[in-house]
């Protein structure tokens, strides 16, 4: 989930930033003295620099700047002959310490400008994603919601005309389907919708229970019956999968994205897989079809809100695997793609949880 | 046995309303609409209904209040219509003494079969002993349960579990009715020990894996014995 940063703890922040910069001058001033012995007071102001330099890579531009000013000073007053003192008794050295003070302030300023700068680019480059989703949405999400609302007004229109002249009864339930199947899509967008909300807004908690993976695999499978009328599922579990502490109701959900999904990319006929294993400490799921696969490249786009495969079948908004992927990562899980070794592609929910042994359970009679 | 029954509908929505008082009254049965909860208990107190639809989002109170004031004085079935999503909000109104829920958008098909599950007289209203469900048969008074003329050994956990379900056959159950009834009031919140047995369960009654689930799950509420209705 991908979220603002607030705005209240930035003063906070950069107070913590001068707390560095003064103790990273400090350390390395402490370094210098051993090495003053060795090196000698102008190498001495080199080290200083690096420092400088790594100061501006991490922090903001004042902290570096009193970084600079402050490690000018110590070299000065430290290494600088007399020691001691700020004053400066050969001429070289005070040309050295006059070169070293604007560099530093130089290299202080220039690298805070260049990582604002490369933080105003990343910022153009949110926003413009952030503009071609709400294009995508409002495009896909009028289209998603009007094609069944049109067809639920005609097919009504239909209805109501033709009750008033001849009864064709065939006609009659033809025209109560069409308003069926448009009022379960247009739910089905709705839900959808609701879901991604409910996720951008950083409001969806797992609520852990021990839950039967076995009955969360079935009723996943009974919710995508429809979609899952022309396709025979297979379910793979160990007899002794232990029951695992999740939120049932989050993870079926996601399961459920899975298994729609491999329908709709599936040719009809064409068997879906769902298996669930255990280790140590984590629940793997995997949903694989038989369809065309993923092609090289795709694995992580797929699950960008408003994505949609070539193969994908009319009708849909791109938002089930984003969802799933959204529920598992709510969860503290990963949701990964891949494609199986003979063809098809093969989904995997892998989620840290709590686990009991069933049969571990005493009888309380 | 008539069919047509006397429904109250207790719903703020006035198309819902105009809906279900055309499918249930397709349905045979006799609609009384109300928009508020006060109006409903009115509504209740005047038509004695056989079964009333209870929105749970009124404008005037909670549905688990009007539920509240209903059960002082009468155990006429309670449907809850609620949307999704609200979990906790079913369970509290079936802890509150509603009988079932239906979520919106709602089957009417399913509404139906609901509203004749409650209809039908418990087992302890026929004195019947036996239970029997498709394959399934429960026999009370010698504590057996019988599956395809087989007799499947339980524990009496497992056993007294069933029983629960049975007794409430077609109805949801939610998790703590259960764990109380069977463990006891100190059980309430030992979900696992519910998971475990309804598992055990599981094992022992639905052997045939391409049939539907005997014990259906309704997630983050509870357990339902499934029968045809």
């Amino acid at each position: 989930m991908k979220r603002e940063p607030s705005p209240s703890p930035a003063r906070g922040l950069r107070q913590n930033e001068f707390i560095t910069a003064i103790a990273g001058v400090g350390a390395l001033t402490a370094i210098c003295w051993f090495l003053a012995s060795l090196i000698g007071h102008e190498a001495i102001a080199l080290v200083y620099l690096l420092g400088v330099l790594l100061a501006g890579m991490v922090l903001e531009r004042w902290p570096v700047l009193i970084a600079a000013a402050l490690s000018a000073l110590s070299w000065n007053f430290l290494f600088i002959p007399p020691h001691f003192t700020f004053r400066i008794a050969k001429l070289e050295d005070g040309l050295m310490f006059a070169t070293y003070f604007i560099v530093a302030l130089a290299v202080g300023s220039l690298t805070t400008r260049l990582r604002a700068r490369e933080q105003l680019a990343s910022q153009v480059r949110v926003a413009e994603e952030s503009e071609r989703l709400r294009k995508a949405l409002l495009d896909c999400v009028s289209h998603e919601l009007k094609t069944p609302v049109a067809a639920i007004g005609a097919a009504s229109e239909a209805l109501a005309l033709s009750t008033s002249g001849a009864n064709d009864g065939a006609l009659t339930r033809q025209l109560a389907t069409e308003i069926k199947d448009g009022s379960h899509r247009l739910n089905r967008v709705v839900n959808n919708l609701l879901d991604m909300t409910r996720l951008e807004s950083g409001v969806v908690e797992p609520k852990r229970e021990w839950c039967d993976v076995r009955d969360l695999l079935e009723s996943a499978i009974d919710s995508e019956r429809e979609a899952l009328s022309s396709h025979p599922v297979n379910v793979r579990t160990p007899d002794d999968l232990p029951l695992v502490s999740l939120d049932h109701a989050l993870v079926e959900q996601a399961v459920a994205k899975l298994i729609g999904n491999a329908a709709a990319y599936s040719p009809t006929g064409a068997p879906i897989e769902i298996a669930a294993r255990t280790d140590a400490d984590k629940l793997h799921i995997t949903v694989s079809d038989r369809g065309p696969g993923i092609r090289p490249g795709d694995e992580a786009l797929l699950f960008e809100k408003f994505y949609r495969g070539d193969a994908a079948k009319a009708g849909g908004l791109g938002l089930g695997l984003s969802i799933a992927r959204g529920f598992i990562e709510a969860h503290g899980g990963k949701l990964t793609a891949g494609n199986l070794a003979d063809g098809g592609a093969c989904f995997t929910i892998t989620l840290p949880a709590r686990m009991t042994d069933a049969r571990a359970v005493e009888p309380i009679t | 046995m008539k069919t047509g029954r006397t429904v109250v509908i207790i719903d703020d929505e006035k198309q819902i309303r105009r809906l279900l008082r055309l499918a249930l009254e397709a349905a045979g049965h006799q609609v009384h609409e109300a928009e508020t909860g006060e109006a409903g208990l009115l509504e209740i107190v005047q038509r004695r209904p056989d079964v009333v639809l209870l929105d749970l989002g009124l404008p005037d109170m909670e549905g688990v209040e009007v539920l509240r004031r209903l059960r002082e004085w009468s155990n006429v079935p309670v449907l809850i219509l609620s949307v999704r999503d609200e979990a906790a909000e079913k369970v509290e109104a079936l802890d509150a003494g509603a009988d079932d829920y239906v979520s919106k958008p709602f089957d009417t098909a399913e509404l139906l079969a609901r509203m004749r599950v409650l209809q039908r007289r418990t087992l302890a209203e026929t004195g019947d002993a036996v239970f029997t469900e498709g394959a399934l048969s429960v026999d009370f008074a010698a504590r057996q349960v019988h599956l395809d003329g087989r007799e499947v050994k339980l524990t009496p956990t497992e056993y007294s579990l069933l029983r629960v379900l049975v007794q409430h056959a077609g109805k949801v159950v939610t998790h703590r009715q259960l764990l109380r009834t069977v463990w006891g009031e100190k059980a309430e919140s030992q979900a696992q020990y519910l998971r475990v047995y309804v598992t055990h369960l599981r094992k022992k009654l639905e052997t045939d894996r391409d049939q539907p689930p005997l014990i259906k799950t309704e997630v983050g509420i509870g357990y339902r014995l499934s029968i045809d209705a």
